[in-house]
């Protein structure tokens, strides 16, 4: 297998908080290779929007940072000032959840997806018009010119979203990092999104960090798929895999969680307390205080992420569990 | 600190502050006239002192009716919609048409020039101007779920607006207040320095102003001087105070 | 033995359109809806945005008042605008409104005990002391302690508020509890403590829930019967088991076929929803 595209390695970030620095990702490793799509899930304050804006090299102010993000070879989190603004206009490209928020609403849509390739890409204003088009084409949008000439408030959720894809496009990017591009968004048009990823991917070769919070999307569109709590991955395996033998209780927990179309049972399982921000994280392990399964050394050591049974767990009991199944609460 | 002085100033002022004395006019600083006099020969720090008086009781009057009356139609407004709101709204619109100073000098000119005629006068568009505020603001949240949750709970209409509505506004009333309270200063000392507020010989640091113009043409620039220093330290005070408060008030939610 | 309880026919709602001259026309966000609720009986709305799904649940809590059609609750009958105090109180001990954002439902400058008392004392409870322990009472209800009474909303986490808003409704001793997707906004190991939460009541105080929801999964775990809505008008309603393994109504299948899962293909969605409409 050649190189991966993107690596993540022992990644911890803080930001100062008062005299305090507050930490939010607290060791994150991933990789993601050509072409391939990793989903992240995670609840909230799980640190997965951070994670993906780091890969951008985009921190926080005043941000410490330890750890490396490497992208084909080279590093991100050090790199000069123009090296990173053309890695961010030629390499990756995000898209994120409310695209009204990120298209600016007093210009024209042709406008917003034309200006970054003509002012950073040096392209010419016929020749990004052009690859506008038939970008807004393949993103399944009938009359990409009529839509050229709209702006945004003319323009549905679900087209924006498109647009928004689109633009992401433009600069012809390898990884296409995408915070939660469906949460605000009717599940038909949800759909519709997914589709046109999928199709673009295909097409371009993209590969992709998703990023969300339903463990179903991210089975049903990544290869793999990383389960983020309190600013750590705490689970990753191939998507399929993950369902069928979740290795963490946590996941346990998640998936246990979901209602399901199939079946209603008479309790959902669930998950004590609530999800806590990586600044909340104890000594030991971070979901020892909500787990069914912790041990007194839960409590003293915090695991790190190792491989198991094809994927990989941070969890001490991991080995153990997995030997008796986790169906049945202690 | 300003406030603690108005309220002793009678105490705290060394010398009468309307004792008038042609020899002494105009005196530099020195041990019997700490800030020097005027071109009566009136004491300046005593002035001074007996001024911040009226600087402060001017805009506490035009605050205290405003602030008030203003909230209470905003609230009514934005609450019953419909025809009274159009009514409240365009009275607010016809007000702020009209500029409060010249209101004020209207009021003087139709009535005896005073402080108080210049206060109420003023009173009327600081009304418009919290109402206008507040109004918008208060239509914002009546709109937010928990007003509708209680609506829905079958609490009273009253209970909802002073129980609920009204605190959360509060922020943005006290700001308004503080903000009304430092440009009714400024309005209440352009009047003074107009000869239509405060009479002479009463002290008061924007008649004050308009008096020493005459010194300042001779080189005595003191009083103008003082008195525009202490119109500007109140001002910031009354910011200070006011910003303070709002973020108390902000912290609480 | 038939004894419904909430009993909605022919229900319209327009609003009057935006805009000026020619351009303002009314939008219809309801038309023509009907649907009845047994005793204990648990329904589901389910609908996507623009469904009209979230106005008939407004009209139900009075806080719409509807244009046409009716609404009886517990064999009281509610046509017009219900706007004095009294009214609403009757209504509010009948029907309650749990809302979908517990971030906004609860007055941020009052103290959940506070709120708690409020509800109390505009219902029922005159005593004051009394009121204190059925305070209590109430948190531990919806699994929450007692030293939460003293809190503002804003230290409490999306769940804890959602538990309280809930709460809240049960202080008037409701029929029917209507939930306007209450659980959306949860992080989903918290949603299904709600969802527990919301089970349980059901069996323990015999309410009747209406649960309005865009979430077919949810919509399975807390309904047996449900309604589905497509601009203003139900397109199909039934039993959700059979609903939802044998769906009728294209629209229903879409939205089925919309939902993600392993060796999802999204484009036959889009397929299917073109082929809808071109037959539409």
């Amino acid at each position: 297998m050649s190189a991966p595209l993107l690596e993540i390695e022992d990644i911890c970030l803080a930001v100062p908080d008062g005299s305090q620095m507050r930490p939010l990702l607290r060791g994150v490793s991933l990789s993601i290779g050509v072409g391939e799509v990793l989903s992240v899930v995670g609840e909230s304050g799980s640190g997965k929007s951070v994670t993906a804006r780091a890969v951008l090299g985009m921190l926080p102010q005043g941000a410490e940072a330890t750890g490396s993000v490497r992208f084909a070879g080279s590093s991100i989190l050090d790199a000069p000032r123009d090296e990173l603004r053309s890695y961010r206009a030629h390499k990756v490209a995000m898209i994120f959840q409310d695209p009204r928020a990120y298209i600016n609403p007093v210009r024209r849509i042709g406008d917003y997806l034309t200006e970054a390739a003509t002012s950073i890409g040096g392209m010419r204003r016929g020749a990004a018009r052009s690859r506008a088009m038939e970008l807004l084409e393949a993103a399944l949008i009938d009359d990409p010119k009529w839509v050229m000439d709209r702006y945004p408030h003319e323009l549905s959720g679900g087209m924006l979203q498109r647009v928004m894809i689109a633009g992401a496009l433009m600069g012809e990017p390898e990884l296409l990092l995408a915070d939660e591009p469906t949460t605000a968004v009717d599940v038909s048009t949800q759909a519709e999104v997914m589709a046109i990823l999928g199709r673009l991917r295909e097409e371009f070769d993209l590969a992709m960090m998703f990023i969300t919070h339903d463990l179903e999307l991210a089975a049903a569109t990544g290869d793999r798929t990383a389960v983020m709590y309190a600013g750590r991955i705490v689970e990753q395996q191939p998507s399929t895999l993950l369902h069928e033998r979740p290795l963490h209780p946590y996941t346990v927990g998640l998936l246990g969680s979901r209602p399901s179309l199939e079946a209603a049972p008479d309790r959902l399982l669930t998950i004590d307390g609530r999800p806590i921000a990586a600044a909340d994280a104890p000594a030991g392990c971070a979901f020892e205080p909500r787990c069914a399964f912790a041990e007194e050394s839960c409590r003293a050591q915090d695991p790190r992420l190792h491989p198991l049974a094809g994927g990989e767990v941070a969890c001490l009991r991991a080995e153990q569990l997995l030997e008796r199944g986790m169906d049945s609460r202690v | 600190m300003i406030a603690l002085v108005a309220v002793f100033a009678p105490l705290v002022a060394p010398a009468d502050p309307n004792a008038v004395s042609i020899l002494e006019q105009y005196q530099s600083p020195s041990s019997a006239h700490l800030l020097g006099t005027d071109v009566s020969g009136r004491d300046l720090l005593s002035r001074l002192i007996v001024g911040s008086r009226t600087a402060l009781i001017g805009p506490l009057i035009v605050v205290l009716i405003s602030t008030p009356i203003g909230v209470g139609a905003a609230i009514l407004a934005a609450w019953r919609g419909g025809w009274l709101d159009t009514a409240i709204s365009r009275t607010i619109d016809v007000t702020f048409a009209f500029p409060g100073l010249l209101l004020a000098i209207v009021a003087a000119a139709v009535f005896t020039p005073s402080l108080l005629v210049a206060a109420l006068a003023l009173s009327i568009s600081y009304t418009a101007y919290t109402a206008r505020v507040v109004r918008s603001e208060a239509i914002r949240q009546r709109s937010q779920p928990y007003v509708e949750a209680l609506w829905v709970q079958g609490q009273s209409t009253r209970a909802i607006c002073w129980q609920h509505l009204l605190p959360n506004l509060m922020p943005l009333i006290l700001a308004q207040l503080t903000l009304s309270f430092a440009y009714a200063t400024v309005d209440i000392a352009t009047i003074s320095f107009l000869g239509l507020g405060v009479q002479p010989p009463t002290a008061d640091w924007g008649s004050m102003v308009a008096e020493g113009q005459v010194g300042i043409l001779e080189g005595y620039p003191q009083e103008s001087l003082y008195a525009g220093a202490c119109l500007v330290t109140l001002i910031l005070a009354v910011s200070v105070v006011g910003d303070y408060l709002t973020d108390r008030a902000e912290r609480r939610r | 033995m038939s004894d419904p309880v909430v009993t909605v026919s022919e229900l319209v709602k327009t609003f009057p359109g935006v805009g000026t001259g020619r351009r303002k026309a009314e939008t219809r966000a309801v038309s023509d809806v009907s649907f009845t609720v047994q005793r204990g009986g648990a329904l589901a709305i389910v609908g996507e945005s623009g469904s009209g799904k979230t106005t008939v649940a407004r009209c139900l809590a009075a806080l719409e008042a509807p244009t046409s059609g009716s609404i009886e609750v517990c064999g009281e009958r509610w046509t017009g605008k219900q706007g004095s105090t009294k009214a609403r109180r009757r209504r509010a001990r009948k029907i309650q409104l749990v809302f979908q954002d517990p971030y906004q439902s609860l007055d941020p400058r009052q103290q959940v005990g506070a709120a708690l008392d409020e509800a109390l004392r505009v219902h029922r409870v005159r005593d004051g002391s009394k009121r204190d322990d059925e305070v209590l009472d109430l948190l531990e209800r919806v699994g929450l302690s007692g030293e939460v009474a003293d809190f503002y909303p804003r230290v409490l986490s999306g769940g804890q508020r959602q538990r309280v808003a809930i709460a809240r409704a049960l202080a008037a001793e409701p029929e029917v509890m209507v939930f306007d997707e209450s659980v959306a906004a949860l992080d989903v190991s918290i949603q299904a403590q709600i969802l527990n939460l919301v089970s349980d009541l059901r069996e323990s105080a015999g309410l009747t829930t209406i649960f309005i929801s865009h979430d077919l999964a949810v919509v399975r775990q807390v309904s047996e019967s449900m309604i589905v809505m497509r601009r203003g008008v139900v397109v199909e309603e039934g039993s959700t088991i059979d609903v939802l393994n044998s769906p009728a109504d294209p629209y229903t299948k879409m939205l089925i076929a919309s939902i993600p899962r392993i060796g999802w293909d999204p484009g036959d969605v889009l397929r299917a929803a073109s082929a809808d409409d071109e037959r539409r």
